[in-house]
């Protein structure tokens, strides 16, 4: 279960488990539905999650794109997630700690 | 279409009746105008001499009788009384004179009395006297009094209002008179007459012209005397009114009656009351002028009338005109629609509609003959169609069965050997036409030996069909009597081709037999193209055979047995010439050299492959010209012994074109890399490479809504995890996909295209082929086994 927790204009966004091709729509959905009024950043915390597909990374760049690079973050990222965004060369806005 | 024809003429015909009947009236129009204008001003005279006449003659009289007067006189000396009595006696006796006044010159009438004016009038019927000199008139200063005298002849005044007498028009007549004084003659005085002007207003006004026409008088200065409107008169000059309209063509009318001239002209004025013809000319005696006004649509008033008879006349006469041209177009045209009714049952295959005889020798006589004709002639024509497309037809299904039983002959079922792991073999044929002459067949002569061969039998067609069944047939006959090798079934098929040989065809052969636990081949080439070996490690070259003449032509073959070794991996590829002399649009041959390039890049590809690759760019090299000659081509692959184990693939595994099948790919490759014992780090990656690739092609790999197969295929050895993705998708080569701007700045980033992008950087290798019409992907992840 993804978890959302709100502090002023700071979203966080606790993700959890496998973020694959089936279940990244509904993420999307889920994200745009806490997005709303009065949201100017947003932090993926990526603890629970062991595995990305292409579409997370889709996700992640319409979201920077929204709020703009500075106002956006993924923290806690696993080894085998990390790869992936090495791949892609989004390692810009990730950091591995807390 | 009858309706139509019969409108066409009636219309057309109409219009010209119409513009033809225009012009008439139009000429007839104008002409008659002008006749009666020309009437109207040879009458005008007569129309308005009374007026003139009457006018001029009132005049005249005054003149007279003022004239008189003055010689009466002149000629000696009177008395005051006397003079008196003559005044008031043509005052009293004359009508018309309301007054009358003798003003002397300073001392002529007596030489101690200095101004004399002696004046009579008349006042409500009573006659009463006057003399000016005694009041403060100054008659001297008068212009009735000097302007006579200045200009030494009598004069008529311009009109004016008689304040004292009764408010009329008036105007008064002065006659200077003179006494004879040795030569010349001196100046008295002048006589005048007062002349009220209300009879000869009466008499203008009582002019009528038409309905509304009318006549107006204007003085010498334009001043207007009489005219309907009685506001203008005395008040108004022809002048003022011109300017008060603004109407030019008013003045110029104006000058030229004041000018004293005499014409009839067209004007449009407000004076005249719209588009009108005007006369006028000038009276004699005081240079006044008389108009006479003709309102124009009066003028015209008959000719509209006859106008308006002639176009009902016309309509009237048109319509029936109308009537009787449907009438007659009707008729001609309703055996042209019967005809075209005809034709139209023609068109649909009706040949048998009686067509009703025409006596008529006209044009649609004439048409209706050639109808009849033409109805035997294509009655006749359709029946040998009939039979030309039904032997046609017939031939065209036996030959469609004698191609299913040719295509029968030939082994079509692949895989061919599916328990046989040595070798790959995959054939692929294509005649000309329904039936063709080429050849292939592979057969085991025991449990180790695979005899296959590829031929084409000269000619095309049924004969060279016929003759490739006989061939076939004795090759199965004869190669499956163990023992024989190739040398000797050659032998016994030319042997039996060459006595049973009617048509002098003949066949080219290559036959072989590998040996597979060996991968050792013997062979015989009877006049047939040579073979190509592709060694793995991409080496490409003929097979340097010598070869005999082909079967079916001479009984001494004179032929030698060759052999060479399939070593593991290597592949033989046999084609028959319709491969390499494959024409294309521009005559060009498709070449055995283009053959041995292709083979370059098709080095450990499985003959399915290898064929369909050779077979397809054959087909695009030809595209668009009709194939010349049949197409046979076979490949056989050898692995040898050892290649066993990695095909068939340990794992497939074949879903549904759904993306909700992922979750159980899914599923289905994480138990199998715990069982393979990998590292979830090796896990994620076969787990994302294959999502990214199948969510791919079920995205938009599918031009239609049907349900498709995919095949995923999984092995695993000891350091390599080989996955094969095939579908039959639409034809999408991932690897040649440029990489997506990986290196632009997040912000900038395209979303699509990330996926390929993991995929290429997640395996070691990663290969697209286009086979047929499926789509295979092979991916290669090399890992070190860390977990036990």
């Amino acid at each position: 279960m993804n978890k959302y927790v709100r502090n002023g204009g700071l979203l966080t966004c606790i993700l959890s488990g496998k973020i694959d091709t089936l279940n990244s729509s509904v993420l999307e959905n889920e994200i745009n539905e806490n997005m709303k009024e009065g949201i100017t950043s947003i932090v993926f915390d990526l603890q629970e999650v062991d595995y990305i597909s292409s579409t997370f990374l889709r996700i992640v760049i319409k979201i920077v794109k929204a709020v703009g690079k500075e106002n956006f973050a993924i923290t806690n990222v696993q080894p085998s997630v990390l790869m992936v965004f090495k791949i892609a060369n989004l390692t810009e806005i990730v950091t591995v700690g807390q | 279409m009858n309706k139509r024809l019969a409108y066409k003429l009636s219309i057309s015909i109409l219009s010209a009746v119409i513009l033809i009947f225009f012009m008439i009236l139009l000429y007839n129009y104008y002409i008659s105008r002008k006749l009666i204008l020309t009437n109207v001003k040879e009458n005008t005279k007569n129309l308005t001499s009374s007026a003139i006449n009457k006018s001029e003659g009132f005049f005249r009289v005054i003149e007279k009788i003022t004239k008189n007067i003055s010689y009466l006189i002149c000629d000696n000396d009177k008395s005051e009384n006397e003079i008196k009595n003559i005044l008031s006696n043509i005052v009293k006796n004359n009508d018309e004179i309301c007054g009358s006044c003798l003003a002397y010159e300073p001392y002529k009438f007596k030489s101690n009395i200095e101004y004399f004016a002696p004046y009579f009038y008349k006042k409500a019927d009573t006659l009463l006297y006057k003399n000016l000199a005694e009041d403060e008139y100054n008659y001297p200063a008068w212009g009735w009094y000097h302007n006579p005298i200045e200009k030494c002849k009598p004069l008529w005044s311009e009109p004016y209002f008689d304040k004292g007498g009764g408010n009329e028009l008036m105007t008064t007549y002065s006659v200077p008179f003179y006494r004879p004084n040795g030569k010349t003659d001196s100046l008295i005085g002048v006589i005048t007459a007062d002349v009220s002007l209300k009879w000869l207003q009466e008499v203008v006004s009582q002019v009528k012209i038409f309905e509304t026409g009318f006549a107006f008088l204007i003085s010498e200065t334009g001043t207007i005397i009489t005219y309907p409107d009685t506001n203008y008169v005395m008040k108004e000059s022809i002048f003022s009114l011109a300017e008060k309209f603004k109407d030019p063509d008013l003045k110029k009318v104006g000058e030229e009656m004041i000018a004293g001239h005499e014409d009839f002209v067209p004007i449009s004025s407000a004076l005249f009351k719209g588009k009108s013809w005007v006369y006028y000319t000038h009276l004699k005696n005081n240079n006044w002028s008389l108009g006479f006004v003709f309102p124009e649509n009066e003028l015209y008033a008959d000719l509209y009338k006859l106008n308006q008879t002639l176009i009902l006349m016309a309509a009237i006469g048109l319509a029936l005109l109308l009537i009787l041209i449907i009438v007659i177009s009707n008729r001609v045209t309703r055996p042209l629609h019967a005809l075209a009714m005809i034709a139209e049952g023609f068109g649909t295959g009706n040949f048998d509609i009686d067509i009703p005889p025409s006596q008529s020798s006209d044009e649609v006589g004439s048409l209706n003959k050639s109808f009849v004709r033409m109805q035997t002639a294509l009655k006749k024509y359709i029946e040998n169609l009939k039979l030309t497309t039904s032997a046609k037809e017939k031939i065209e299904s036996e030959l469609k069965i004698a191609r299913e039983i040719q295509m029968g002959m030939i082994p079509g079922k692949f895989p061919a050997f599916p328990g046989r792991k040595e070798f790959d073999i995959y054939g692929f044929i294509e005649p000309a036409k329904e039936v063709g002459g080429d050849l292939y067949d592979f057969f085991f002569i025991d449990d180790d030996r695979l005899c296959f061969a590829i031929g084409d039998v000269s000619g095309k067609g049924t004969p060279a069909a016929l003759f490739m069944a006989v061939t076939t047939t004795i090759m199965r006959a004869e190669g499956q009597i163990a023992g024989l090798n190739t040398s000797s079934i050659i032998e016994r098929m030319n042997t039996y081709l060459c006595n049973n040989n009617e048509g002098n065809l003949f066949v080219t052969l290559f036959l072989g037999i590998l040996n597979v636990p060996t991968g050792e081949v013997e062979y015989v080439n009877a006049g047939h193209n040579k073979p190509f070996v592709i060694k793995s490690n991409g080496v490409v070259s003929e097979l340097d055979t010598s070869h005999c003449i082909p079967l079916g032509i001479n009984l001494n073959l004179s032929h030698t047995t060759n052999t060479f070794k399939l070593e593991k991996g290597d592949t033989i590829f046999l084609y028959t010439d319709g491969v390499s002399e494959a024409f294309n649009i521009h005559d060009q041959q498709y070449s055995i050299k283009k053959i041995s390039e292709l083979l370059l890049n098709l080095a450990n590809h499985a003959p399915i492959e290898l064929i369909h690759h050779i077979v397809d760019d054959v087909k695009a090299f030809s595209h668009d010209t009709e194939q010349s000659d049949d197409i046979s081509v076979l490949a056989i692959q050898y692995y040898g012994k050892q290649l066993l184990k990695t095909s068939p693939p340990d794992y497939q595994l074949v879903i549904k074109n759904s993306i909700t099948n992922l979750s159980s790919i899914s599923e289905n490759i994480t138990q199998l890399c715990n069982n393979w014992k990998l590292t979830t780090e090796v896990c994620n990656r076969v787990n994302l490479v294959v999502e990214e690739l199948i969510s791919n092609t079920i995205f938009y790999g599918y031009t239609d809504t049907l349900e498709h197969d995919i095949i995923l295929n999984l092995m695993c050895d000891k350091d390599t995890i080989s996955i094969e993705i095939i579908d039959d998708a639409k034809e999408f080569n991932p690897v040649e996909q440029p990489s997506t701007g990986t290196n632009s700045a997040i912000t900038e980033r395209e979303i699509g295209g990330m996926g390929i992008h993991l995929v290429k950087n997640l395996t070691d290798s990663f290969t697209y082929h286009r086979i047929g019409n499926q789509n295979s992907i092979k991916i290669e992840i090399h890992f070190n086994k860390k977990q036990s």
